[in-house]
């Protein structure tokens, strides 16, 4: 993971995307989902499943959807899901899980987001002293409404999307304390991942998209790591042949718009990793991944 | 009938946005354009505005609502988010021709907060919103109603002093909307 961290950043201090904010790296295209650890970061290629990348080296997992954290490695095939040593890759626990999605292990966890068969979604967490017990840790949600859930050792933070705005919170799955980190009522704030006191998060708003790290409570917004431009423009704010007395834009400096949109995150002592969605016929996107020097 | 003299007239209060609603749902089409023509507004910043307090924060700019006051796209009417992006009749983020965005993974990208525009205006101003009163014009074709956005205010969004325009029980302007029906004229 050292070497791997150290050709990031070794590429981090060369690749400068101009107007983007901080110093980005791609890692995979496609690819997206990171999760990172010490023992390497993994990511998923959709319809072709999930990478290691450990020691500069980049091996294919036998299964979609990696994740890692502690001495474990996870991937899944529908819904059977392996629990593995991160040095091995020998599967130490063979899981079925009905439903379960996206990922997250740590050295005494496992948590999933499973799709129900009502179609909403929900956060699950097992313990690997008691692997056959698995436990909801959020209510039923309508698809896309919760996020992908980012574990750490003992605590899982996650984002939810409502109507009315979007938060970001931790659960600490020993006391089952749940902490509301962050919310908006009209940006949408997504994909946190957490290093100890610090939170990598997105705040996508009317004038700007930001990867932002800040600290894990309070209302400090944290650094700006890494930039897009809004997701829509603005019109002049008047009608042709009318004066431009009483027009408001919604952003001071006319923006470019992109269709290009933040997504998952991952985050390690010295690198964020961000996702970055590209849209595709249909109203598909593909995911790339890049690496943003913290 | 409506005389376009009183129908055109600058007064702006209560008789005319009733009576224009009046029109609208008796008559549609020939008689409306007859009587409400819209002024020669050149002065102002779109179609139909006659006075000079400026537009609601839109997140399009152009302060085009729908019946409900929510956010359309001035353009071509199509709704939008609090993020300006289009959206389906669901709230869903869609592409250019309608198909609801989704991640890597199937599901739909999450939807933002949609929020009246009134609304989104006394929320970042401080001031309980109301919709009172409204007045009509012809503009581009088509009938189109612009409502005040009101509030118990006593500084309009431009900064001076708000005037009670089509406010009704005290309250007085704080921004001006429009929606621009189907009706033709």
């Amino acid at each position: 993971m050292l070497n791997a961290r150290a050709a990031a950043v070794g590429v981090l201090l060369v690749t400068l995307v101009a107007g983007e904010a901080g110093a980005s790296a791609p890692i995979a295209a496609p690819g997206g989902d990171p999760v990172a650890a010490d023992t390497g970061l993994v990511w998923n290629q959709p319809g072709v499943g999930g990478f290691l990348l450990r020691n500069g080296q980049r091996i294919q997992l036998p299964g979609t959807d990696p994740a890692v954290g502690g001495p474990y490695i996870a991937w899944r095939n529908g819904d059977a899901v392996t629990v593995a040593a991160a040095d091995s890759l020998q599967p130490v626990f063979q899981l079925t899980l009905p439903g379960a999605q996206k990922l997250g292990v740590s050295e005494r966890w496992l948590v999933f987001r499973a799709r129900l068969p009502s179609g909403k979604e929900q956060l699950r967490a097992l313990s690997f002293t008691d692997p056959a017990t698995v436990r909801a840790i959020s209510h039923a949600r309508a698809r896309g409404r919760l996020g992908r859930p980012s574990l750490g050792h003992n605590t899982v933070v996650y984002h939810m999307v409502n109507p009315g705005g979007s938060e970001l919170f931790s659960l600490d799955l020993l006391s089952g304390k749940r902490r509301l980190l962050r919310s908006a009522r009209r940006d949408l704030l997504l994909n946190p991942a957490r290093v100890g006191s610090r939170l990598l998060y997105e705040r996508v708003g009317r004038c700007g998209q930001e990867l932002r790290l800040g600290p894990l409570t309070g209302r400090a917004p944290g650094r700006t790591l890494y930039r897009l431009p809004p997701l829509a423009g603005q019109d002049a704010g008047h009608e042709d042949g009318h004066t431009t007395q009483g027009e408001r834009l919604p952003c001071r400096r006319p923006p470019k718009p992109t269709k290009r949109m933040l997504w998952t995150t991952a985050l390690t002592p010295t690198t964020a990793y961000v996702t970055v969605l590209r849209p595709a016929a249909g109203g598909h996107t593909t995911p790339s991944l890049l690496a943003v020097s913290r | 009938m409506l005389s376009e003299a009183v129908a055109g007239s600058t007064s702006r209060r209560g008789f005319l946005a009733r009576a224009g609603k009046l029109l609208l749902a008796v008559s549609g089409g020939g008689i409306v354009a007859a009587a409400l023509r819209a002024d020669k507004a050149e002065a102002y910043h779109f179609c139909g505005h006659i006075y000079t307090t400026g537009s609601c924060p839109h997140p399009t700019g152009l302060p085009r609502i729908d019946a409900r006051g929510f956010p359309l796209r001035a353009v071509d009417g199509h709704p939008v988010d609090d993020l300006g992006r289009p959206i389906n009749g669901t709230g869903r983020p869609v592409d250019a021709h309608g198909n609801p965005l989704l991640d890597p993974d199937g599901n739909p990208l999450p939807a933002a907060p949609r929020t009246r525009v009134c609304e989104g205006a006394a929320e970042a101003h401080g001031f309980r919103a109301y919709h009172d009163g409204s007045w009509y014009r012809c503009c581009g074709g088509h009938i189109r109603r612009l409502t005040d956005c009101c509030g118990y205010v006593s500084r309009r969004i431009n900064g001076d002093a708000a005037l009670t325009g089509y406010c009704y029980h005290g309250r007085r302007v704080f921004c001006v909307m429009y929606y621009d029906t189907k009706v033709k004229c």
